[in-house]
């Protein structure tokens, strides 16, 4: 189910907080560059906490390092896929 | 600021304590294979050992909830930066966070210590659960096996008297058995239980609701079936343990899923088979695994006599070619050593060299702590160039060619990895070498862009990674249809590299 488009902010917000302990510098224009803690490992820890709060699927390509908090957020708000 | 290092004794001594005998810690042929590329220390030995070189006994003792995550491996002979913060520890490879841990603390020691009510398990007058049978080896599970499994109760024991004498050499004496036994039990269900072998622990939520004077070689443990993330690999087990402490945990681990061998099928998309390379023969170094794999059965099927050395035997490949009727002839031998590699190559006439063999890439960031490594794995992948380079020099035919396989890191470095840009400009540094030297040969420099291999069977896997079917397939069309020899070398990017 798709879900509000602040809901799924305020969630990528806080998986980033809980998954490299600090919160986002940039805020939703954070990119993996912007943060030395935002490894590969990180960032599939924040797919899994995406998904598992807002019980959405990204797409594919999001399980790579590379997006910005912001682009997760919208994939996770429109419900990336199935739910 | 203090230093944080462990043996390779150490690591060893703790497999024994806790019962964690993952072969990632242990078995070097094992690790070899994974993408750290020798065997790495448990994390549960390293945030013991931060523990206690941060935080003070009694400090320790009032600990009622710890918090740890791992983000990166701790490496036995490496020195690691412990900083101490208002409300935990973190572990630092110059600026490269390692691990953390934060913990809260009860206001006195003795709220640590609640009356227990000790209902069930090894504190309970009724007995615990049996321990599991001795002997066995890790658990090898797929997700789907994982996603299967039931909660499961046994009694665990942990050598206390061998902890308490491996932590006293690393000055941390002082960390509580109450902490202790749940973190070594949470190395040992991860890696030898769920998901077993092949599970990296990524983080421990840990929550004591009582401390008790007991025996603390003995835990009561129940795990609940773990909640399996298919599309991530995430594990996450739920338990109850019941020993010198009541305790709950969360235990967040990752399943390294298993790199396929590459196959003809998968270069056949972007070149079909062919008799284009017929009567020709190419020595492909690196060639067992990996892209190494996957050029040798893409030069072969286009009909090279292909010669895949590597350093173990190439099982798969060696499967592959058998299958698929693939002309290879895989050679077990060090690519690092030129006499070796001379005596392979006796009374071979060479019309291609491909230079695929390279070190695995650690996360090593610019610090005093890391020179040396750095400085190893910039030497170690010059010489595995340079050694086959040395011992097909005269055997090269006139208008032979040579790749040499370096990566898109050269353009885009990442942070962490210093050493492995350094490398890659060197070996690039040989090719324009060997091109202005060798004006006759055809000398290509390969960029490819990220890949799916043992060597870089990062937690992302697969996701965003360009086949190595595909990779092998773009540079052996461009050997068949690019330009002659031009003293310089020809450079393919990683865009030229990802296929149609």
């Amino acid at each position: 189910m798709p879900v509000d488009g602040t809901t799924a902010a305020e969630a990528v917000l806080a998986a980033f907080k809980d998954v490299t302990g600090d919160t986002a510098p940039r805020g939703l224009d954070t990119l993996p560059q912007d943060v030395g803690e935002w490894t590969s490992l990180a960032h599939v820890r924040l797919v899994h906490a995406i998904e598992q709060q807002l019980g959405c699927e990204l797409p594919e390509r999001f399980l790579a390092v590379g997006p910005s908090l912001g682009e997760l957020a919208a994939a996770a708000g429109t419900g990336g896929g199935t739910a | 600021m203090t230093g944080l290092r462990v043996s390779v004794g150490d690591v060893v001594d703790f497999g024994a304590a806790s019962g964690d005998r993952n072969p990632l810690h242990l078995d070097r042929e094992f690790a070899l294979r994974s993408a750290y590329g020798r065997p790495v220390a448990h994390g549960a030995l390293a945030t013991i050992v931060a523990l206690g070189l941060a935080a003070d006994r009694e400090e320790l003792a009032r600990v009622v909830e710890l918090s740890v995550d791992f983000d990166q491996p701790v490496l036995p002979g490496l020195t690691y930066r412990v900083r101490r913060s208002p409300r935990g520890v973190e572990v630092r490879l110059g600026e490269l966070r390692v691990l953390t841990a934060r913990w809260t603390l009860a206001d006195r020691a003795a709220d640590t210590a609640p009356a227990a009510p000790a209902a069930r398990g090894a504190g309970a007058d009724r007995p615990g659960p049996p321990p599991l049978p001795d002997g066995g080896g890790p658990r090898v599970l797929g997700l789907a096996e994982l996603a299967g499994l039931v909660d499961e109760s046994y009694a665990y024991r942990v050598d206390s008297a061998a902890l308490a004498e491996l932590l006293s050499r690393g000055a941390a004496a002082g960390v509580p058995d109450a902490l202790t036994g749940p973190l070594a039990w949470a190395s040992f269900h991860t890696g030898m239980r769920t998901p077993g072998r092949d599970g990296l622990l990524v983080g421990i939520r840990l929550r004591l609701t009582g401390a008790r004077e007991r025996p603390a070689e003995v835990w009561s443990c129940r795990a609940e079936p773990p909640l399996v993330h298919r599309r991530t690999g995430m594990v996450t087990v739920h338990a109850e343990l019941d020993g010198a402490a009541s305790a709950t945990l969360t235990l967040v681990s990752l399943l390294r899923r298993q790199v396929a061998a590459p196959t003809l099928v998968e270069t056949l998309g972007t070149l079909p088979r062919s008799n284009a390379l017929a009567g020709r023969t190419v020595a492909v170094i690196g060639g067992g695994r990996g892209l190494g794999a996957a050029l040798s059965c893409s030069l072969a099927g286009q009909g090279a006599r292909v010669l895949a050395v590597s350093s173990t035997p190439a099982t798969a490949l060696t499967r592959e070619a058998s299958a698929e009727r693939l002309p290879i002839e895989p050679l077990t031998c060090d690519a690092r050593d030129p006499e070796a590699l001379t005596t392979a190559f006796s009374g071979v006439a060479l019309d291609g060299l491909v230079l695929a063999a390279a070190p695995r890439i650690l996360s090593l960031p610019v610090a005093a702590a890391t020179v040396p490594e750095c400085v190893d794995h910039v030497a170690d992948a010059a010489r595995l160039v340079l050694a086959p380079l040395a011992a097909a020099h005269e055997l090269l035919a006139e208008r032979a060619f040579v790749v040499f396989v370096s990566s898109s890191a050269v353009l885009e470095p990442p942070a962490a990895w210093p050493h492995y840009a350094a490398a890659k400009a060197a070996i690039e540094g040989l090719a324009g070498h060997l091109a202005r030297h060798r004006p006759g040969l055809r000398v290509v420099v390969a960029r490819p862009p990220r890949m799916w291999t043992e060597m870089t069977n990062g937690p992302a896997g697969a996701a965003g990674a360009t086949p190595v079917g595909v990779v092998a397939g773009a540079v052996v069309r461009h050997l068949l249809s690019g330009p002659a020899a031009s003293g310089r070398p020809d450079v393919l990017g990683p865009d030229a590299l990802s296929g149609p």
